[in-house]
């Protein structure tokens, strides 16, 4: 399976290739007030206005402080919503053998060795941004 | 076989379509028939409906709609060779319920493909009474049939095809991604202003083009509001013999045309309007008489339009709405003090009708009825962005006016600075646009309380007012605001104020929805797209309010325009501009007659006969300053620095532009409450928060045209 990982504040962040649609450079990201702590705000992608989401709080359950305009912007596939996760920077194409994604039910990530890059943080999509998992778990 | 089964289904769709229509023809042949009396062509076209009808549910072998379909064509064939007439009884009632029946066989169909079970015995039987003891031979009904057919064929085929079937689905991505062409318009021509060359070029033509296909997507969805009028000759006829009175029917403007979307959206509210209207609003005969009215009740359905919205106007000429019961309904139902009520205007009693906690009560309000209160008609009306007034005169009848939007697809906001970020509120929440400080507006405050809230002082009113960037950031320590703008709102029976820096424009735009699983307890109906590419969350203002508890809970909206309104007749509000001309001359002009707001540069105004001229693209403009000019003043450009506002009034046959200091927000304005005025172009004046307003109307400012492009040339 192939993956692209993704600076994450100081976390190394594996999502499957699969998974992307696309990546855009930093734009402006409008911040929605009130909103869940996951959501930084607003972005648009050719007029398809995208929830910007940075993981950072929920995966190192720790409090990150950034500047959402800077960052780049992962556009999941269509499956996942109109999500953009907010990543600091883009790391390398890595292989992982098979077996290696097979996640504990409700798991957001789990380490994983990659083929030939070493251990990273290889993301569950689907679950590391459902709105409404519990933080931290 | 199961490609077969979809094929099936496709035609289905097509089936009900065309049989819907048949049978809206036929109850509007019908109810002809039994108004004005017979009419060969009407009887023919009757039997040419119920034939087609019965020879497609053959095809689709629905027995039930064919054996229907097939009695009323039985006993049209006997009146059209004289068996018996349109006006022997039971003839036209017995067709009339088959008719009613055939539609609730395509309701079912609709629903399940199925025909549904229907009291098809009894309907036969009715037929059958009035077709006549004795059933046409088989010889002569094919005869007929035949010749009928052919018929129908030769008028196909003559008629000149100008009209195609659209499917629905592709009219809506037509119009969204006309929507998506707007906005990337908006953002190539922001991105582009900084060359000046390019006026004139490809950009300024792409958005010329952009704005005229807006204008046909827009059309191509629009439907004629007849078709919303179609049904309720059948409404009220049902009606008036429930009730059992005399009421003739006026349909004006049915060629008013409307949004799909927005005429599927009323059709409901419009047709308990009418039920409400026969039930409570008319008299009966005998009292009617009394009262030395014409025994028929009068109801009025009207559509005009205007500018971008659609009035739907329903009026009866029944007994009107007695408001001093309104009121004290409301204080029994409790939505109001009954000291307070006394400081109420007519326009603000009579609004108690449209509270959720009224319509339950339906014993003692005159106009509540048959399941579906005022309430929710209002709610119905607003979802879609339109709004309903009411006026009434007692004695001498009730008309309710629904404002609809032309089309629900693009919707005007304006763009406020909260002070912590930009954000956009939906003009139909917008009421009153006040500019803080106001010292210069008697008895107007802004006040803090000790517990920080703010409110809103307009003599002896409260408004509660939202800082709104506090509101949305709690616990975040704000700057004090530099300018200070209170955004009046109305939500039910409640104005609340919105306290931001400064309003930046209005916008029209389509505004997307939001995933509601991320938006936790962000108070946001969707979000829009600007011109330069940013995106605006527009305010869910009811969501915020609710977030809020001292204003949800505190004191209701006591508007009273005039303390002095007279106790007579209430005509609906209209929506003006309201408009400083010079100090604190204000003027507010009716919005029906403005093109366009735009704020020039005062150099490029120049003197031209009694008023000024400016050059604009399309041709000169010329402009007039309602404060006349004195001796002085002649010569100099109007009479501020740098910046003016020119509104643009136009009546169809021409345009000129009125110059005032600056526009201050749109305001409701009761018709025949004013008292009379000479300011050029007034209708008469008004006291609008303890300073004289003058109101413009249309006629007034047609006049002013006129007569200053006579003077001027």
């Amino acid at each position: 399976m192939q993956a692209c990982t993704f600076h994450i504040g100081e976390l190394l962040v594996a999502i499957p290739t699969e998974e992307i649609r696309e990546i855009v450079l930093p734009q402006t990201v409008t911040p929605l007030p009130l909103a869940p702590a996951l959501v930084r705000g607003l972005t648009h992608v050719r007029g398809d206005i995208h929830i910007a989401v940075y993981l950072h709080a929920r995966l190192a359950q720790s409090e990150s402080d950034l500047n959402a305009d800077n960052c780049l912007q992962v556009i999941l596939t269509e499956n996942h919503g109109a999500i953009a996760l907010l990543v600091d920077a883009v790391g390398d194409i890595v292989d992982f053998p098979e077996e290696s994604s097979v996640f504990e039910p409700g798991a957001l990530a789990m380490k994983a060795e990659t083929q030939h890059n070493g251990e990273v943080l290889l993301l569950h999509v689907a679950n590391a941004i459902n709105p409404t998992a519990t933080p931290g778990e | 076989m199961s490609e077969n089964d979809f094929d099936i289904r496709e035609f289905l769709d097509a089936f009900l379509t065309e049989s819907r229509e048949i049978v809206a023809m036929l109850d509007q042949d019908l109810l002809a028939l039994e108004s004005s009396g017979p009419d060969p062509e009407r009887v023919d076209r009757v039997f040419r409906g119920l034939h087609t009808l019965k020879g497609t549910s053959g095809f689709f072998d629905l027995p039930i709609l064919q054996a229907l379909s097939h009695a009323g064509e039985d006993l049209v064939v006997a009146i059209r060779t004289r068996r018996t007439t349109v006006d022997s009884p039971g003839v036209l009632d017995s067709l009339l319920d088959t008719t009613q029946g055939i539609r609730s066989i395509l309701d079912n169909l609709a629903a399940d493909a199925k025909e549904g079970v229907i009291e098809l015995e009894s309907l036969l039987e009715s037929l059958r009474l009035a077709t006549g003891a004795h059933a046409p031979k088989d010889g002569e009904e094919t005869d007929e049939a035949q010749r009928s057919s052919t018929r129908t064929e030769a008028s196909l085929t003559s008629g000149e095809r100008t009209t195609i079937r659209v499917n629905v689905g592709v009219l809506d991505e037509l119009m969204n991604l006309v929507g998506e062409l707007v906005l990337t318009r908006n953002q190539l021509m922001a991105a582009t202003n900084r060359f000046e060359s390019n006026r004139g070029g490809p950009v300024q033509k792409l958005a010329s083009l952009t704005r005229d296909l807006r204008k046909l997507a827009i059309r191509a969805r629009l439907l004629p509001v007849g078709t919303l009028f179609e049904h309720l000759p059948r409404v009220v006829r049902d009606m008036s013999k429930a009730c059992n009175k005399n009421i003739e029917l006026v349909c004006s403007g049915a060629a008013t045309e409307l949004d799909r979307s927005v005429i599927e959206a009323v059709q409901i509210p419009l047709s308990h309007l009418i039920r409400n209207a026969i039930d409570h609003g008319l008299e009966d005969a005998k009292m009617r008489k009394k009262n030395g009215k014409p025994a028929a009740g009068q109801l009025l359905v009207s559509a005009r339009s205007e500018g971008n919205d659609v009035w739907i106007e329903v009026a009866d000429d029944g007994r009107g709405i007695d408001i001093e019961r309104v009121g004290s309904m409301a204080v029994e139902a409790d939505l109001v003090a009954a000291e307070e009520l006394k400081t109420l205007s007519d326009n603000s009693i009579l609004r108690f009708i449209f509270s959720p906690g009224f319509s339950t009560a339906d014993k003692v309000t005159n106009l509540s009825g048959r399941g579906m209160g005022m309430d929710i008609i209002r709610t119905e009306v607003e979802r879609i962005g339109g709004a309903v007034t009411i006026g009434t005169s007692p004695g001498q009848g009730t008309t309710v006016s629904l404002r609809l939007p032309l089309t629900v697809a693009i919707s005007a906001v304006l763009l406020v600075e909260t002070g912590g970020g930009s954000l956009a509120l939906p003009q139909r929440d917008v009421r009153e646009i006040l500019r803080l400080p106001v010292e210069k507006r008697e008895g107007m405050a802004l006040e803090t309380r000790e517990s920080g809230e703010h409110v809103l002082c307009l003599g002896d009113r409260t408004i509660p007012v939202i800082h709104l960037a506090a509101a949305l950031q709690p616990g975040t320590a704000l700057p004090p605001l530099e300018k200070r703008t209170v955004v009046l709102v109305r939500m039910d029976n409640q104005l609340v104020g919105l306290l931001v820096t400064e309003l930046v424009s209005t916008l029209d735009v389509v505004v997307k929805p939001l995933p509601e699983e991320w938006m936790g307890e962000a108070p946001f109906t969707g979000a829009t797209i600007d011109a330069w590419g940013r995106v605006l969350p527009v305010l869910d203002v009811r969501a915020l309010v609710h977030r809020i508890p001292s204003v949800r809970t505190q004191e209701r909206d006591r508007i009273a325009p005039t303390k002095s309104a007279p106790r007579t007749s209430v005509t609906p509000p209209e929506s003006h501009l309201l408009c400083t001309v010079r100090g604190t001359t204000q003027v507010a002009v009716p919005l029906t007659s403005i093109e366009s707001l735009s704020f020039i540069n005062t150099e490029k105004v120049h003197p031209a006969g009694e008023g000024w001229r400016v050059a604009r693209p399309g041709g000169d403009l010329d402009l007039v300053h309602l404060c006349a000019p004195s001796d002085e003043d002649r010569g100099l450009s109007p009479d501020l620095d740098g910046e003016c506002c020119v509104i643009v009034c136009t009546d169809g046959d021409g345009r000129f532009g009125l110059l005032v200091e600056r526009p201050e927000g749109i305001i409701d304005l009761p018709k025949g409450e004013e008292a009379p005025s000479s300011f050029p172009a007034s209708r008469g004046m008004l006291q609008h928060d303890g300073q004289p307003l003058e109101i413009l109307h249309a006629e007034g400012l047609r006049e002013l045209r006129e007569a200053m492009l006579g003077a001027g040339d």
